[in-house]
């Protein structure tokens, strides 16, 4: 809507010789969920999907409880992301497991450079037998 | 907000960022441990009250059965528990507080200051069948 006239934040440009290339804050956001679902004792991610699908739909920041936040400037992107792991496995191993899967996917996939990963462990389940 | 968390240790190795574990995640390991401890009944308190203290989210209610205090690169906890009638006393909760800093420092690698275990109630498993 306004993006033309104001820069807005959440989207990251690269100028190259034909144009521009954004890439917006939630490209970000989902390279986070998968990258991070995929480790190994990662169970879920903590967000409320309720809040996180509110958070989307107004297109807030601000909202606090999200499970993947994504802070971009200039020339780097940031994230954070809460996960709930899996009983039973080494918290400091998987928490580093999934940073650097995030990090190696959003430098490979978007090409910006990643200052920081931060995982916030908000508790741990057993792995549900039946269902999905 | 940021109480909630221990900041300390993590960081350094490899991507920048840090690891964060909230105390939500010592909660469930003390829970889970202290529970499969023979001798303990079960974790005492009101699951009603800690249901509410969870949904919004307050540290500062009593009556939590299980208190974590997170400094900056050790825990500490509190838990109250009741105990089977006949058991002795301060060997369960012994076993109790060694389980439950074995599996804290395993699972988080964190170091943990203090277990404390207050035994709330004992229960005959014996009454209960009769009533």
């Amino acid at each position: 809507m306004m993006a033309a006239v104001k820069k807005v934040k959440s989207v990251k440009s690269q100028e190259n010789s034909v144009g521009m290339v954004k890439v917006h804050e939630s490209v970000i956001a989902s390279i986070v969920r998968k990258a991070t679902l995929e480790i190994d004792g990662v169970i879920r991610l903590a967000g409320s999907s309720l809040v996180d699908n509110l958070a989307e739909i107004v297109g807030s920041k601000k909202i606090q409880g999200r499970a993947i936040s994504v802070e971009m400037n200039d020339s780097s992107v940031a994230v954070e992301v809460r996960v709930v792991l899996e009983y039973g496995v080494l918290i400091p191993e998987v928490a580093e497991a999934v940073k650097e899967s995030v990090a190696a996917e959003i430098a490979k996939l978007t090409g910006m450079s990643v200052a920081r990963v931060n995982v916030v462990v908000m508790d741990l389940e057993d792995v549900q037998q039946d269902g999905i | 907000m940021e109480k909630d968390f221990n900041n300390g240790g993590h960081e350094g190795s490899g991507v920048p960022g840090a690891v964060k574990i909230h105390e939500n995640v010592i909660a469930t390991i003390v829970r889970r441990i202290a529970c499969s401890v023979e001798g303990v009944s079960k974790i005492s308190g009101s699951s009603f009250v800690d249901n509410i203290a969870e949904m919004v989210g307050s540290k500062k209610m009593h009556d939590r059965s299980i208190i974590v205090d997170m400094g900056e690169s050790s825990v500490s906890v509190e838990v109250s528990i009741n105990l089977l009638y006949g058991v002795q006393l301060p060997k369960v909760a012994a076993t109790v507080q060694e389980a439950v800093a074995k599996e804290i420092t395993k699972l988080t690698g964190l170091k943990v200051a203090r277990i404390n275990i207050i035994v709330r109630e004992i229960e005959d498993p014996a009454d209960e069948s009769e009533e």
